[in-house]
């Protein structure tokens, strides 16, 4: 193997890192010089992500032992399918949702949108360490690092809202965090290692003990206070509704990435003792995410604050990849996978445009979006393809995912839960097409001095349209990746 | 041995103890209406999850891991260390408590210049 390649896994983390720290230590000079940091540590991050893909692509999964000690003693990073599938999308998503904001974010200030970018960085250091690390203990000070970042962005505004949104987002999330550090006292009690591998091969004989079920409880409990699955999702509308600018979109990286924390501590740790059956796993978190799909889209219904609208219809895509997961076949992981990709492509699509209808228009509620479609054809343009994917029609990402997921339940006997996938793309093709209906079809009363968003900013936006779009045909290119990482992931053949 | 064994309960008092402070934690956490108060129902837990990991390291007639040359063991004198890496883990998770603590507190002083008011159920009516 190359020799460069090797440090990959390591370089993708500290690059944001390390940009993180020369932010301010160049930023009492040179303020405005931060986007431009961001800019290309994020394309940086992007090469070495791709690279790290292909690498992994061509020569399977590989370790990297931090100074070199390998594992009982030291720490150790996995670059495997998964980890390299998730962390391409995660700078990807990055660098486009930085691409599109300004210099100076107009809502925050040139002080602020120092601090925001800053923390931003921390933010995505953190998620790239997450998908990678092979240790359980440095998952979790990731996670703190990845949450402290979020709970700073959330109330990054400084206005009342936004710090009770932050602070409510805190004080959910810390408990969540305790919940994930007592549960990895569990496992490390009975196994007495912190790193994953070697927690999955010492596991089996003691998975059956009431500490190490308890351990799985809190640690899918604590990680689910991350990812906002259906019961802990309460931070989320008001957070996605009073944070800054491009909060949303770093927010729902960020869900996708406790995702894969899920996934390492399912699959990885517990695979083997999910194999021989002493724990009722699947049907736990099946049922968990069938419920969150549900009553999150009955929600979503009910808001008339899109931003809100769109934080609940996140929890039900995260109810929908935990299905995927729960079904627990290899085409059940690949479509929870595929649908992490396409749900957070379409996703950081529609927060962008709603971002830009509300820095254009000031509008933030469904009614007034009557007549929008004639004022601003482009950005409507993109609203609809991101919001028909997320639906879930032909032709798109979306459709994909969703078919594979809905496919995958139908061949393991259990069609109720295809059933309710179908019923909940009709539930969310009712709130998305409200929307559409009042800016296409409905006459408004816009005032005349609405106009487009300059190009500028509406090329990112293009991008993720054609992603969108191009991840409905060729959706063969990330199965690539996806394909091995669900065969790894349940212990079979490619 | 069964769990109501009253040598079960006194043999993992340290567990018991962690267990009752992450309790009184959680009801803070829940039946304060003041923010701060909330925070400190979670410190609480926190605390209680430092003990709880500090006497996991522990080893009946275990010394401080420290090792020194001249003390080497010899064939009949063996010595029992206690394992550092519960406390060393707890190092960390300390200074987390620590950043978590005070941005909660940041957060507390800005609301309440905000808002004039702390209580958690006028402040959610806000929002």
């Amino acid at each position: 193997m190359n020799g460069m390649f090797v440090h990959l896994p390591l370089l993708i983390i500290m690059i944001p890192f390390a940009a993180a720290f020369i932010g301010p230590l160049n930023g009492f000079l040179f303020r405005s010089w931060i986007r431009r940091i961001v800019l290309i540590a994020l394309s940086l991050n992007l090469i070495c992500s791709i690279l790290l893909a292909l690498q992994v692509l061509s020569s399977g999964p590989f370790d990297y032992y931090l100074s070199g000690v390998a594992p009982p003693l030291g720490i150790a990073l996995y670059a495997d399918y998964l980890g390299a599938c998730i962390s391409v999308l995660i700078s990807g998503i990055a660098l486009v949702a930085v691409f599109y904001s300004a210099g100076i974010i107009p809502e925050l200030g040139e002080r602020r949108t120092f601090v925001f970018y800053v923390l931003l960085l921390l933010a995505i250091g953190a998620m790239q360490g997450i998908v990678f690390t092979a240790d359980i203990f440095t998952l979790f000070v990731l996670f703190e690092i990845q949450a402290i970042s979020l709970y700073g962005l959330v109330a990054m505004r400084g206005d009342g809202k936004g710090l009770l949104a932050g602070y409510k987002y805190l004080l959910i999330g810390s408990a969540g965090s305790a919940m994930i550090l007592i549960g990895i006292g569990f496992l490390y009690i009975s196994t007495g290692t912190l790193n994953m591998h070697l927690m999955a091969e010492l596991l089996p004989p003691v998975s059956g003990s009431y500490t190490v079920l308890a351990g799985l409880a809190l640690l899918i409990a604590g990680i689910s206070t991350k990812i906002g699955l259906f019961p802990l999702h309460i931070w989320m509308p008001e957070a996605y509704a009073y944070g800054p600018s491009i909060f949303p979109v770093i927010s729902t990286i960020a869900l996708k990435v406790g995702v894969v924390a899920i996934i390492r501590v399912v699959y990885t740790i517990f695979g083997s003792s999910l194999a021989i059956q002493t724990i009722p796993l699947e049907s736990i978190l099946a049922l968990l995410g069938a419920v969150a799909v549900i009553i999150c889209s009955i929600l979503a219904i009910r808001q008339v604050d899109i931003r809100k609208m769109f934080a609940y219809s996140s929890g039900a895509n995260i109810g929908c990849i935990m299905l995927g997961l729960g079904i627990a076949t290899i085409p059940g992981v690949e479509g929870a996978i595929l649908h992490m990709i396409t749900h957070t492509t379409a996703k950081a699509g529609l927060f962008l445009c709603a971002d830009i209808i509300l820095i254009q228009t000031g509008i933030r509620y469904v009614h007034e979006f009557k007549g929008l479609s004639k004022a601003m054809p482009y950005t409507m343009a993109a609203f609809s393809i991101a919001a028909i994917s997320m639906v879930g029609l032909p032709l798109t990402g979306g459709f994909m995912s969703k078919i594979t997921i809905a496919s995958a339940a139908i061949a393991d006997g259990i069609t109720y839960y295809a059933a309710i996938l179908l019923f909940w793309t009709l539930l969310s093709a009712v709130y998305f097409y409200r929307i559409l209906n009042n800016a296409y079809f409905l006459e408004g009363t816009l005032s005349s001095t609405i106009r487009e968003a300059p190009l500028r900013i509406l090329i990112p936006i293009f991008i993720i349209s054609i992603t969108t779009i191009l991840l409905g045909f060729f959706v063969e290119i990330p199965m690539a990746l996806i394909r091995p990482a669900a065969g790894l992931l349940l212990g079979g053949g490619f | 041995m069964t769990i109501l064994d009253s040598g079960f309960i006194l043999g993992h008092y340290n567990y018991w103890v962690a267990i009752i402070l992450i309790m009184i934690g959680l009801y803070t956490m829940m039946a304060k209406r003041n923010l701060i108060k909330k925070f400190i129902g979670l410190n609480i837990i926190e605390t209680a999850i430092f003990l709880f990991y500090i006497s996991l390291g522990d080893v009946s007639g275990g010394i401080a891991p420290i090792f020194q040359k001249e003390s080497g063991e010899t064939a009949g004198n063996t010595i029992l260390y206690a394992n550092p890496l519960p406390s060393a883990m707890m190092l960390t998770a300390i200074v987390v408590a620590l950043c978590m603590t005070a941005l909660a507190l940041s957060f507390a002083v800005l609301i309440y210049q905000q808002y004039g008011t702390l209580d958690a159920r006028k402040l959610m009516e806000e929002l």
